[in-house]
Formats: structure tokens, C-alpha cells, sequence
């Protein structure tokens, strides 16, 4: 896809989309900005509940603890950012490299000697048995020295299991193959097995309540649907000639997936991306709104929103934080529908 | 179909029930402070006025032993050799086990036996005051692998000779390193009176044990709630499921009419507002335009409904989360439907196109909806639980939230089981039922 040819086709929704969501993240910069010189928001209870437009020094008025409203949504742009993009792209990763995989190597496609397969069961087995020894045995070693240790113990316990080439090379070795593309389908569908925001609050119990915490337990639970998209792409292109044609000249692994998946993998994979982050935008909030994941000191849309439910006469508590979040969410979404229609009309395979 | 299938059928039901339910246990004991009593994690923790280890470890002990937990985890287990060879010296349920189980990983059998003599022998001199801070202090040496320092500082500050030959025997004691071979793991067999064994026995007899938040049984507190969410759910689904049905079937007669894209857009737009923001939405317009939650006028003075303003404004919510997505898909496998040949073969024949797509479409775009329905339904328990918390329900949703934030494990746990067991029901009644509707699936 060009930028050139996006340019041209873009209309005015999708501009003011653009617009919006550089707005968003303009303001989560700032907040960043602020946070990390250590400014907090100021909490001033003889001016709490201010309407909005009537002082200039809180445009937006101000919520029940006097803080001004402005700056809160300003720092909970910063959350939901926080929230959504960088657990996001670290689930596309996952989920690319788990999808083609699983698509690529098939259930046939990684083999294994049984006798390797046996000499490493073995060397686990025995590695594990004299865990605790080892463990005594170098703990007055620095840390760097164990952590190089274990390092070139594994690559080691690798080296010996996957190697190209065995010592038995020229009999007819006996080979089982690992069924990698069957373990992804029962990984995700256990993995799906609960509903996401289900699944999210169990998995906040597991850690203390905080931004970087939950960013993990985003990314492992949004990793399924990238996956899935991967695999089902790349296993349609796997049988266009074009790939077989690569695969047949001996090109590289790594120049064939950017060279001849890539390209056809991300208008999808895009399409995919705004709409998570739309939906992720709405289960950040939901969680701030229900108290689960965020420490009482963070900001966020969601919290305001939950807090405003006591004071309905209180509007812009409602009406402005809830305005954020569905621009935000209506945006990336819009988006969405834009990469869509264009992947699908650029796309080989369509 | 025959006894054979059926049978494995009940088989593989069987398994993947005990497997989940395997599941759920080894998960539930991961999660942190799984062993201590509520609270105690906290930084600024002391029991009594206390905080050294000691105490928080006889607390912690204390509460494991009423709950349970000090149980080996399962049948079998690995124990290093050296903890086998600690027992010759010591009972593993004295005070002193744990530190003399630490001496003699850490610095060997043959030392800690010495130590220990000389200990005893000091014992029979020391005040009781001594004797608790000496082992407090041992314990927690035993606990944190530390120099060893706070011991020998607290005997040098004594002067007995019984306190001079103790501290010259614990420092030889830490001279000394333990052979590497008292690390070797050792296979042990506990036998039933393991905590998996009377865990699942519980389970299978209805305990799923007391909640740490106000010691109530879990299973009568989810009983409690199960009734509420239910309600509120079959509420919301079968509004749903009559709105969706009316709308997709209109959508799909008039595709072309100026309501019916109107009315499409705004399915989109509904469906991707989160579920809290229309449950707010809905709260605040009720009580802005005069309505109030507290007045159940639907029941006649003096006797109290099961349907309260909040119930049904909060099926509303439900019904308004699931429309949008059940009604476009619905109407899209409708639409698929008209590429069909039969679809064409019907017209042909001269039936007017309602006709065709009720007696000919309809039958055929159920079958994927029943599958849509099945996610539907598993999926219901995350709106549900935004309703509740919104009105102040008491269900299950709420009861989940608020024992997620009070970390009341054990109904967190009783929870997930319930909510996997319902999705393993629904998916099963789902195979059923699209087995019998559709002749086509003869793999179930």
C-alpha cells in the first residue's frame, strides 16, 4: 500500500478521524510530559463542581474533588493511550509470529529425530533433576555469570534438539513431526473460552493493580485475533504461485516474509488493529469504571464516568469524558472501515 | 444415534469436566498470597504490634492450618534429601523444624546436630524472653537467607558461658557448606490427605469452601446472586432476541427503504459504544426524566416483585448491548441466503419474496444463528455484570467485582467454576442442538 495512493482515495470523515486521533495523541504526549515532571493533578474542594464555560481557568468546570476537568480527560488520554497502542502492537507481534508460524510449519512441517527427541527429553529430565543442586552450588556466583550460564545452557539444550544436520545423517532416521498448527488452535480456543473483559478481570488478581500490569495482561489476551487473521491469510498464501516461486528460487526465510507476506498481510492486519484499539479504548474505560486493574492515583475516562453516576446533575461529569471516549473509539473505527475497503481492493487474493 | 457414541460422548464430557476443574485448582493456587490470610501482604503490616518474620510466619502458619492449606499439594511430590534428613532431628510440626530444616540444606547434617545439643543445653538456662527473640531470629534467618549476623550479635550480647558455647558452635555451624547431594529431589508419595484430593472431594459434594471476606459459605453467597443475574439475563436475551428477529426480518425484506439504512447505521454506531457508557446512558436519561429506582410500582402495595425498576432498565441495557451485533448478523446470513439457487428456484416458481423468505431463507440462516447464539449467551456474563455494578444489583457480576477487589479468593474461584460449567453446558447443548437441526453435521 502507498501512502501517495491512501492519500488520494482519504475523504473528509476519515481526514477528521486523522485529525482527532493525532489530537489524542498529542494530548497523551503532553500528559506524559507532565507526569514525568511530576505534576499532579491539584484537588481543590471549595471549587468543586463548577460548571463548565463560566471561568477561564476551568473551561470544562470542574469535578467533585475541584480538579479540573480539562486537565483530568487531558491525562486520561494519556491512560487509554497507554491502555490501548502499546499492548496492542506488542499482541499484533505475538499474534503475527504464532499465526504464521502455525500456518507455515503446518503440522507436518517441524520434524524431529525420535533419538534426538529421546537425548533431549533426557537432558531436560536430568537438568531438572539437578536443578536445586546447581541452584546451591552457584549461589554465591554474581548474578550476571548464572544468567549467562542458564543462557548458554538453553542454547545448548536448542542446539542439540533442532541442528540441521544430526551425526546420523545418512541412515533413514525415524522422524516424528511436532503439530504446532494443532497446539495453536487448542492454545486459542482455551484462550477463548472466556469473554475478554471476563478474562482480563481474573487476570488482574494475579498482580498488583498497576498501568504497566495491565498493559501485559492486555496484550496476552488480544494476541488471539492478529493470530488468527495470520494464520488464515498466510495459509491462502502459501498456495499462489508467486510464493511457491520464492520458496522454489531458495530465497531466504526472512526476505520471503517481507518481501511476499508482508505485503499482503498488512492491510488486514491494519484493519484489524483500529477496530481492537477502538474495542480496547472501551475495555480500558470499563475497567477504570469498575475499579479493577488501575491504582487509585491514575487517572482515566472510565473513573470520572463512574464517579459522575452519583452526581447526574453534575452533566459535563457525564457529557464530556463520555464525548473523549466515543470520538476516539467512532475515529478508529471509521479508520477501520476506510483500510478495509482499500485492503480488500488492493489485495491479491481478494 | 447409539449407546456407543453416546457413551463417549458422556466420556469426553467427563474429562474436559475434570480437566477444567484440574485447571482451576492448579491456577487458583498461583495466584499470590494464596496462603496467607487477607491483609497480611500489606507493606505496613504488624500483627499485634509486631513485624518480624517469626510472627508473620506463625500467623501465616496458623492460617493455613484452619484453612487447610498445609497439605502437600498433591499425591506425589519432590522434597530435597536434606529435609528428609532434618526430620531425624526434629518433628516437622515443632517451632523449630523450619530452622533446623534451613541449617541443614544450608550447612549439613553433622553441624546442625552439634548446634542443636548446644542449643537444647541453653534453652535449659535462658529466660523465656530469650528463647522467643533466639528463635525469632533463627526463623527469620531461616526464612530470608541472611548472614546469620542478627543470631551471633544477640549471643555476644549475652554473657553465659552457654551463650559463649552457642555462638562458637553457630559460627562453625556457618563455617560448614552442605554436601550438594542433600539438594537431589526426592520423590515422596503423600497419599489421599492431599489438598487436591479433599478439594475436588469438596467440590463433588457442593463445598466450595468459606469466602475470606465474611466467612460465608461460598455456594450459599453465589446462590444468592446466581438468581438476580439469571433473571436479568434471560430478561435482556429474550428482548433481544424478539427485537433482533423482527428487525433482521424487516431489514432483510425492505434493504432498500430509506428506514432500513438509517436503522443499519445506527446498529453500527450502537454496537460500538461500550456497554458501560449505554448502561449510563439509559441510567441517567430514567432518572433525569423523573423516573426513581426505589419504587417498585409494578407490584401491588404491601407485597414485594422480583421486578424492580433497576431489573427492568437493566434487561433494557442488556437487550440494548446484544441487538446491534445479533440483528446485523442475522440479517447478513438472511442476505447470503439470496445467492442461493434454491433461494432463486423459489421465486421461480412465482412465491412473493416474503414467502420465500420466510418458508425457504429463514430455516436455512437459523442454523449459523444458533451458534452465534451459543457465543451470545457465554459472552451475556460481561454485560450483565456492567448492569448490576451500574443499578447496584446484588449478582453475580457485582458479587465477582467485589470479591476481584477484596481479593476473596475462594469466591473468585467458586465464580470462574460456575461460569465454566455454563459454557461447557451451552456448548454442549449447542452441538446437540445443531446436530439435531441440521442432518448435514453427523460428526457429533
Amino acid at each position: 500500500m502507498d501512502i501517495r495512493q491512501l492519500a488520494e482515495r482519504i475523504s473528509g470523515k476519515e481526514k477528521l478521524a486523522l485529525a482527532w486521533l493525532f489530537l489524542f495523541t498529542a494530548a497523551a504526549v503532553i500528559a506524559q510530559v507532565q507526569v514525568g515532571q511530576g505534576q499532579q493533578l491539584l484537588a481543590t474542594p471549595e471549587a468543586a463542581y463548577l460548571p463548565p464555560f463560566v471561568s477561564m481557568d476551568h473551561p470544562l468546570g470542574t469535578d467533585q474533588l475541584g480538579r479540573d476537568v480539562f486537565l483530568y480527560l487531558l491525562h486520561g488520554c494519556r491512560t487509554s493511550w497507554l491502555l490501548a497502542i502499546p499492548p496492542l502492537l506488542g499482541a499484533t507481534a505475538m499474534g503475527i509470529v504464532a499465526g504464521t508460524g502455525a500456518a507455515l510449519l503446518g503440522n507436518t512441517g517441524l520434524r524431529i529425530s525420535v533419538t534426538r527427541l529421546l537425548a533431549g527429553g533426557m537432558a531436560l529430565t536430568v537438568l531438572v533433576y539437578l536443578l536445586p543442586v546447581i541452584k546451591f552450588w552457584w549461589q554465591d556466583w554474581p548474578t550476571y555469570l548464572q544468567i549467562a550460564l542458564s543462557a548458554a545452557g538453553a542454547l545448548v539444550l536448542l542446539r542439540l534438539l533442532f541442528s540441521a544436520k544430526g551425526p546420523e545423517n545418512k541412515k533413514k532416521r525415524k522422524e516424528i513431526a511436532l503439530p504446532v498448527d494443532e497446539a495453536l488452535q487448542k492454545l486459542i480456543g482455551v484462550w477463548a473460552s472466556f469473554p475478554k473483559l471476563l478474562l482480563l478481570l481474573l487476570l488482574t488478581l494475579f498482580t498488583p493493580f498497576s498501568v504497566v500490569s495491565l498493559m501485559v495482561w492486555i496484550a496476552v489476551t488480544y494476541w488471539i485475533l492478529p493470530a488468527r487473521v495470520a494464520r488464515a491469510m498466510v495459509l491462502q498464501l502459501r498456495q499462489e504461485p508467486y510464493y511457491e516461486t520464492a520458496q522454489a528460487l531458495g530465497i531466504p526465510f526472512w526476505r520471503t516474509f517481507t518481501h511476499y507476506l508482508w505485503p499482503s498481510l498488512q492491510g488486514t492486519l491494519l484493519t484489524n488493529f483500529c477496530f481492537a484499539a477502538s474495542g480496547l479504548l472501551g475495555i480500558g474505560s470499563t475497567l477504570a469504571y469498575l475499579g479493577i486493574g488501575l491504582p487509585a492515583d491514575v487517572p482515566s475516562w472510565g473513573k470520572m464516568l463512574a464517579t459522575a453516576r452519583f452526581s447526574l446533575e453534575a452533566w459535563w461529569l457525564i457529557a464530556f469524558p463520555a464525548l473523549f471516549l466515543l470520538t476516539s473509539i467512532f475515529s478508529l473505527q471509521s479508520l477501520g472501515h476506510f483500510f478495509s475497503s482499500t485492503s480488500r481492493s488492493n489485495s491479491v487474493t481478494k | 444415534m447409539s449407546l456407543p457414541t453416546w457413551s463417549l460422548q458422556a466420556l469426553k464430557f467427563l474429562v474436559t469436566l475434570w480437566l477444567t476443574i484440574s485447571c482451576v485448582f492448579v491456577v487458583s493456587r498461583l495466584l499470590p498470597n494464596a496462603n496467607t490470610p487477607l491483609g497480611l501482604a500489606d507493606a505496613d503490616l504488624a500483627v499485634y504490634g509486631l513485624s518480624d518474620a517469626a510472627t508473620l510466619e506463625r500467623v501465616k502458619a496458623d492460617y493455613r492450618q484452619r484453612r487447610g492449606y498445609h497439605l502437600p499439594l498433591f499425591y506425589v511430590g519432590l522434597g530435597a534429601r536434606g529435609s528428609g534428613l532434618a526430620e531425624q532431628l526434629e518433628s516437622p510440626g515443632s517451632p523449630d523444624y523450619p530452622w533446623a530444616e534451613a541449617a541443614v540444606l544450608r550447612h549439613g547434617l553433622e553441624p546442625t546436630r552439634q548446634f542443636r545439643t548446644q542449643w537444647h543445653a541453653w534453652e535449659q538456662q535462658a529466660s523465656p524472653e530469650e528463647r522467643s527473640t533466639l528463635r525469632s531470629r533463627l526463623l527469620t534467618w531461616a526464612q530470608a537467607a541472611e548472614t546469620g549476623q542478627a543470631v551471633a550479635s544477640f549471643l555476644q550480647e549475652s554473657a553465659t558461658s552457654a551463650s559463649k558455647t552457642l555462638l562458637a558452635s553457630w559460627n562453625a555451624l556457618l563455617q560448614k557448606r552442605a554436601p550438594l547431594h542433600y539438594h537431589l529431589p526426592v520423590l515422596q508419595w503423600h497419599g489421599t490427605d492431599n489438598l487436591y484430593h479433599t478439594w475436588l472431594g469438596k467440590i463433588l459434594q457442593g463445598d466450595l469452601g468459606a469466602s475470606t471476606l465474611d466467612y460465608q459459605p461460598v455456594l450459599s453467597k453465589i446462590g444468592e446472586a446466581v438468581g438476580l443475574s439469571a433473571m436479568l439475563g434471560c430478561l435482556g436475551l429474550a428482548t433481544a432476541l424478539l427485537v433482533s428477529y423482527l428487525a433482521g426480518m424487516h431489514l432483510a425484506q425492505h434493504p432498500a427503504s430509506l428506514f432500513a439504512a438509517v436503522g443499519r447505521h445506527f446498529l453500527y454506531l450502537l454496537d460500538s459504544i461500550p456497554a458501560f457508557v449505554i448502561t449510563l446512558g439509559v441510567f441517567g436519561l430514567y432518572l433525569l426524566l423523573g423516573g426513581a429506582l426505589d419504587s417498585p410500582y409494578l407490584a401491588a402495595p404491601g407485597e414485594s416483585s422480583p421486578f424492580t425498576p433497576s431489573l427492568l432498565l437493566g434487561g433494557l441495557c442488556v437487550a440494548l448491548f446484544l441487538v446491534p451485533h445479533l440483528t446485523l448478523q442475522f440479517y447478513g446470513t438472511l442476505v447470503h441466503q439470496n445467492s442461493q439457487l434454491y433461494y432463486r428456484t423459489a421465486l421461480a416458481k412465482g412465491l412473493s419474496s416474503a414467502t420465500v423468505l420466510r418458508r425457504h431463507a429463514l430455516p436455512n440462516a437459523l442454523i449459523p444463528s444458533l451458534t452465534l447464539l451459543s457465543e451470545v449467551i457465554i459472552g451475556l456474563i460481561s454485560g450483565v455484570l456492567v448492569v448490576e455494578v451500574t443499578f447496584s444489583l446484588p449478582g453475580l457480576g457485582s458479587l465477582l467485582v467485589k470479591s476481584i477487589l477484596a481479593a476473596d479468593y475462594p469466591t473468585v474461584v467458586g465464580i470462574t467454576l460456575l461460569l465454566l460449567l455454563f459454557r461447557l453446558g451451552v456448548t454442549q447443548l449447542t452441538d446437540l442442538a445443531l446436530a439435531l437441526a441440521d442432518p448435514r453435521i453427523k460428526s457429533v
